[in-house]
């Protein structure tokens, strides 16, 4: 088994100790950092992301194997920053105004990171503003909204309202989701895209990052 | 046949004459009543007047009596946040921090246990021979995520003893509460657990089942019929849900009724669900609502099924959806004005309905109706009509005109009925809102024949 393949799958098995050690003796045998990244971790979390989707594994498998695949990018981050590694892109993502799950929206964040976004996470009962604000501060790519609640995921409409006041409309990607939506309600706010997963998500705002790049 | 028979009858796996239809009305009876939730889910004297109206309005076989999982965790010493539209949520996780054994079992008296408790007394003696009242209670797994967060899903995996004694606790806070609620004269214990949808069979086996058979054996103990309800996707533990001595399993959209009803039906457990709340009841016409319910009830039918929302209806519902449902249901004649708003949206596609031209020496009878097969008053009005025909030999056109778009809706207003079904001769509304005799009917018939 590679170095890789074994990282993969101590992620895969939510192993965070494991994880770290066998990213330290990657780095010790001159393993290039951004392959760690891309072929042990992220592919790893990759795979849980598609288990997931396919309900053979759960929330409590998909947090621990996040957890892993942070205890592995703790020891790569400060490596990774001194190369100048860019993200895919980066995403500032929350759950609206009035609504305080956060489940939904922490695993959306996780598969995110699993894909080599850079999230911001803002947390739970955001109100609409501060979605525009942290997104025009980091210059970011998307606005990811999470909402449970049916009398809450009206909410999400108020960004794309604060989006077209600004003019900034055009200036991001807006994804949202949450157990009461679909597709068609993201498409009567005026989102780009709706996700019914965190997998389907994290893949979404990957493809929709590198899209906008290759413009 | 009343409601709370057929219930109970539903929940022994009996045959019952139609399938009984209980509205989860929640945070919507607050609305109904123009209060906020959190007002709603505060007050007693608020909680037994919005049940006392859904119970006027819906036509209800059973009802909830307070939708709130968060009254255990509040007792316990969890901070809540309160919304408008919403029940409240748990803000602290105090077992993030904390520990159990500084938590001690919440008693009568404490935070809104009183209120719910008395509520439930008030209601069972004001209507409690009529219908089936369920008394709802936070499940364990649910209860233990509200105590430890989401750590509780990492303990599963890495401190699986801490998850088992969260969870004893959490059962005993349960069995406690069921035993209150046994005492004030409700029939339904309706533990609600919606985290169990989120984890694997594999967790469900370890950590839930063991706990939710000892629950609702307690609950059986005291003579009670006892329900298991979990939304979100909870199709990979059905079947261990039906395997916890549970009296019912209960479920939203996430599950298919049809896969459910066999997996119930293999267990003799009654099964109830799952019209759509956000796109049938909350955003769909009262049409919408009860050609859903038309469909429910079609692949429900047999033992065991209860016809019922998702889960807790939202604040916003329209009461015109629940209505017409509890119409439909009941058999009850359905008024038009419950579907007024649909003439007000002009969209969909146009109905076509050919014209009938009459001939000398005959007559033309028309039934307006929503579905004859499932809609007791539509079928009798049919077999009226095919009764008298052989007596008139060839005099008698008749059709059967079901209307399932808001064009019909408003062709139908238009010619004047208010209600449905509604049977008109020689397009005149001559019936509405009554089954003729069969002499009215000859009557009503020869008076038309045309010249």
């Amino acid at each position: 088994m590679s170095c890789f393949e074994e990282i993969s799958l101590m992620v895969q098995n939510g192993k965070s100790k494991k994880v770290k050690e066998l990213v330290l003796k990657a780095l010790d045998d001159n393993v290039s950092p951004k392959e760690i990244l891309n072929q042990g971790l992220l592919a790893g979390m990759n795979v849980i992301g598609v288990k997931f989707k396919a309900d053979e594994v759960f929330v409590p498998e998909v947090l621990v194997s996040a957890r892993a695949m942070n205890a592995g990018m703790k020891v790569l981050e400060p490596i990774l920053a001194e190369t100048g590694n860019e993200p895919v892109g980066k995403v500032v993502m929350g759950t609206v105004k009035g609504d305080l799950h956060d489940i939904g929206k922490n695993l959306v964040i996780m598969m995110m990171k699993g894909a080599g976004l850079e999230v911001v996470d803002l947390g739970i009962d955001v109100p609409a503003a501060n979605f525009v604000d942290k997104a025009e501060e980091i210059g970011a790519d998307i606005i990811a909204m999470s909402a449970l609640l049916t009398s809450t995921m009206g909410n999400m409409k108020e960004i794309l309202d604060i989006l077209d006041e600004r003019n900034l409309r055009d200036k991001y990607v807006v994804m949202v989701g949450g157990a009461p939506l679909n597709a068609n309600f993201a498409k009567e706010i005026g989102a780009d895209f709706y996700a019914a997963d965190a997998s389907t998500a994290a893949d979404t705002a990957k493809k929709a990052s590198l899209d906008r790049k290759a413009v | 046949m009343n409601g709370k028979e057929r219930v109970l009858k539903t929940l022994n796996f009996e045959e019952v004459d139609r399938t009984p239809w209980v509205p989860y009305a929640g945070v919507q009876t607050a609305n109904l009543i123009g209060l906020t939730a959190e007002e709603y889910l505060k007050s007693e004297d608020a909680i037994v007047e919005g049940v006392m109206k859904a119970y006027e309005l819906y036509r209800p076989d059973g009802l909830p009596i307070v939708f709130d999982m968060q009254i255990e965790a509040e007792a316990l010493g969890c901070e809540l946040r309160w919304a408008k539209e919403n029940p409240p949520a748990v803000v602290n996780h105090i077992l993030e921090d904390g520990s159990l054994a500084d938590l001690a079992l919440p008693k009568e008296t404490d935070g809104r246990y009183p209120m719910a408790l008395n509520a439930a007394k008030r209601l069972s003696e004001k209507i409690g021979d009529e219908v089936a009242l369920y008394a709802l209670i936070c499940g364990p797994f649910t209860l233990a995520s509200h105590l430890r967060g989401t750590d509780l899903f990492m303990d599963m995996i890495e401190d699986e003893e801490d998850a088992h004694e969260l969870m004893q606790f959490c059962t005993q806070v349960a069995k406690d509460f069921a035993g209150m609620y046994a005492k004030t004269g409700v029939h339904v214990i309706a533990v609600v657990d919606p985290m169990t949808s989120q984890i694997s069979p594999i967790h469900f086996e370890e950590f839930v089942k063991p706990y939710l058979t000892e629950l609702n054996q307690s609950v059986k103990e005291k003579g009670l019929k006892v329900t298991t309800f979990c939304c979100g996707n909870a199709t990979k533990n059905l079947e261990l849900m039906c395997q916890t001595d549970t009296d019912g399993i209960a479920f939203d959209e996430n599950v298919d009724l049809a896969f459910a009803k066999e997996v119930a039906t293999k267990h003799k457990v009654s099964f109830g669900g799952n019209i759509p709340l956000t796109t049938v009841m909350l955003f769909g016409s009262p049409l919408d609502n009860v050609n859903e319910a038309i469909k429910e009830l079609e692949i429900g039918k047999g033992p065991g099924h209860v016809l019922s929302p998702g889960c807790d209806m939202p604040y916003d519902t329209p009461v015109d959806n629940i209505v017409a449902i509890g119409d439909y249901v009941s058999g009850k004649f359905t008024s038009l004005d419950v579907f007024a708003t649909e003439s007000a949206l002009q969209e969909g596609e146009e109905e076509v309905i050919e014209e009938v031209e009459i001939q000398p020496g005959e007559v033309f009878i028309e039934i307006v109706t929503l579905d004859s097969e499932g809609c007791a008053p539509c079928q009798y009005m049919c077999e009226a009509v095919k009764k008298v025909i052989p007596q008139f030999e060839e005099k008698i056109i008749w059709r059967e005109t079901l209307i399932k778009t808001k064009s019909g809706i408003k062709r139908t207003m238009q010619l004047g009925v208010s209600n449905l079904p509604a049977m008109l001769i020689n397009n005149e509304v001559v019936f509405d809102n009554i089954i003729p005799s069969e002499q009215e009917l000859k009557e009503a018939i020869r008076s038309r024949i045309k010249e």
